[in-house]
């Protein structure tokens, strides 16, 4: 929490299984990153995949570096602490979830403009002449799942640590299992002879992914500089801010305004026009529809 | 969001298409081949040392594609274009590893090598990008040449 050192213990558990989850994350990014490697050939999605699986290791590492920081407490440095680490790992994982949806967009391109061929020779093993494409759709299935079942776990943790980065991280393990399943399109084309199939697949999935990295890029965007508070994975305005302006709005009917703004996980509002009560306390606050770890300070501005 | 329909037609239409070998040739060179038995050839100068095992390589190819061969000398850069035209279905040439016609088209794992001052000379077969099957066949040959031939 801002100017404290530690997280609010009410997603301590999460946290620390989100982090565990990124470590795993990492160790299978870089073995299908290894296999995948072994494996391309001169195949553009296996190509595509290769680089996207390496770009995928930046939101977890990004997501394990924001959660150190952000555990720090305030120091003369840093008054308000670093809770503001996790909307800068947001804003770097969805510029690199960007990176991915344009390489993979560009090379597709590039490929169908040229009318590339592929060719996909054989390997000689125990006397039998195998298609290396066999080992590419081994590959490629083999990197599709992982990202699938990683990426289900993080959107639920996401979602209850409100952590965009983490959601990103999600989107990424997404575009990984999707270019999987493009990279086995592909191949699979290769061998039916539709030279087309690998870029033209690629290209689509690319779209999807490029579709929620603006979607992320948005609401990075939004975080910092000050706009109100996003649904995870949206540009509507959070239904938790929402709350807590109608119940700021509720107890001080005097202001004139309430103003939101989220610091990483954390909602910070402020009441302008209106003064604090001695006794008022963040706690009396009927916060229906938002968690109360969710509220980092509430100040007042006459 | 961008829904994945297209993908799984894409799969759809490839299942459909593929009845027949897998994997198969994107212009269909080995299946020309097998329906005219006739293996168009484009011959470029090769080495007084390479010419027993070239000619041993296009007897393996011939039998395994039930194909005569119908030669053409030239130029390899001449033959390489008309490759690259589908006006012949391969072309038989020693091509360094550095070529730049290396991306261009598909060489064969060679048959013979030979040093030439810094660059090392690879005497096989070379194709059109993309003919998958047509490959898989001339490496399958190539591998069962005898090793020093």
């Amino acid at each position: 929490m801002t100017e404290g050192a530690g997280h609010p213990r009410a997603i301590v558990a999460d946290l620390k299984a989100a982090r565990r989850l990124e470590w795993w994350n990492i160790g299978w990014t870089i073995s299908i990153v290894t296999v995948m490697g072994l494996a391309m050939g001169s195949s553009q999605a296996m190509k595509t995949a290769w680089i996207e699986d390496t770009l995928g290791l930046i939101p977890p590492i990004v997501f394990l570096i924001a959660t150190r920081y952000e555990a720090r407490g305030a120091n003369e440095k840093f008054h308000y602490g670093y809770d503001r680490v996790n909307s800068l790992g947001f804003l770097v994982a969805a510029v690199a979830l960007g990176g991915v949806g344009f390489f993979l967009f560009k090379d597709a391109v590039m490929v169908l403009w040229a009318q590339e061929h592929v060719t996909v020779g054989t390997v000689r093993i125990a006397g039998r002449d195998v298609w290396l494409g066999w080992f590419m759709l081994a590959a490629q299935l083999y990197a599709t799942i992982p990202p699938l079942i990683i990426g289900h776990k993080e959107l639920s943790l996401a979602k209850r640590l409100r952590d965009k980065l983490l959601h990103t991280d999600a989107l990424m393990n997404k575009a990984n299992w999707q270019t999987g399943v493009a990279g086995i399109l592909g191949v699979a084309g290769i061998g039916f002879g539709l030279w087309w199939a690998d870029p033209l697949a690629a290209a689509f999935i690319s779209l999807s992914i490029l579709w929620d990295a603006y979607n992320s890029l948005k609401v990075a965007m939004a975080e910092l500089v000050d706009g109100v508070p996003r649904e995870l994975g949206e540009d509507k305005v959070s239904s938790e801010a929402q709350a807590i302006g109608a119940a700021l709005k509720a107890r001080f009917p005097e202001a004139d305004n309430v103003l939101l703004r989220e610091t990483g996980r954390y909602i910070r509002a402020e009441v302008v026009g209106a003064s604090p009560t001695p006794d008022f306390s963040i706690d009396d606050l009927s916060l229906e529809g938002c968690e109360r770890w969710r509220v980092d300070s509430v100040s007042f501005r006459l | 969001m961008v829904r994945l329909h297209f993908p799984f037609a894409l799969v759809a239409s490839a299942l459909l298409a593929g009845c027949g070998p897998y994997p198969t040739d994107m212009a269909g060179t080995l299946e020309r081949i097998e329906a005219r038995h006739v293996i168009r050839v484009g011959v470029a100068a090769i080495p007084e040392s390479g010419q027993a095992a070239m000619g041993d390589f296009l007897a393996r190819v011939r039998r395994a594609s039930d194909a005569r061969v119908e030669a053409k000398h030239g130029p390899m850069e001449s033959l390489f274009a008309d490759l690259q035209r589908g006006k012949l279905d391969m072309v038989v040439a020693e091509v360094a590893e550095d070529s730049p016609w290396i991306t261009e088209i598909t060489a064969i794992e060679p048959i013979a090598t030979r040093r030439q001052g810094e660059r090392i000379l690879g005497l096989g077969a070379i194709v059109r990008n993309g003919e998958n099957r047509w490959v898989a066949l001339l490496e399958r040959q190539a591998r069962d040449m005898p090793a020093g031939s």
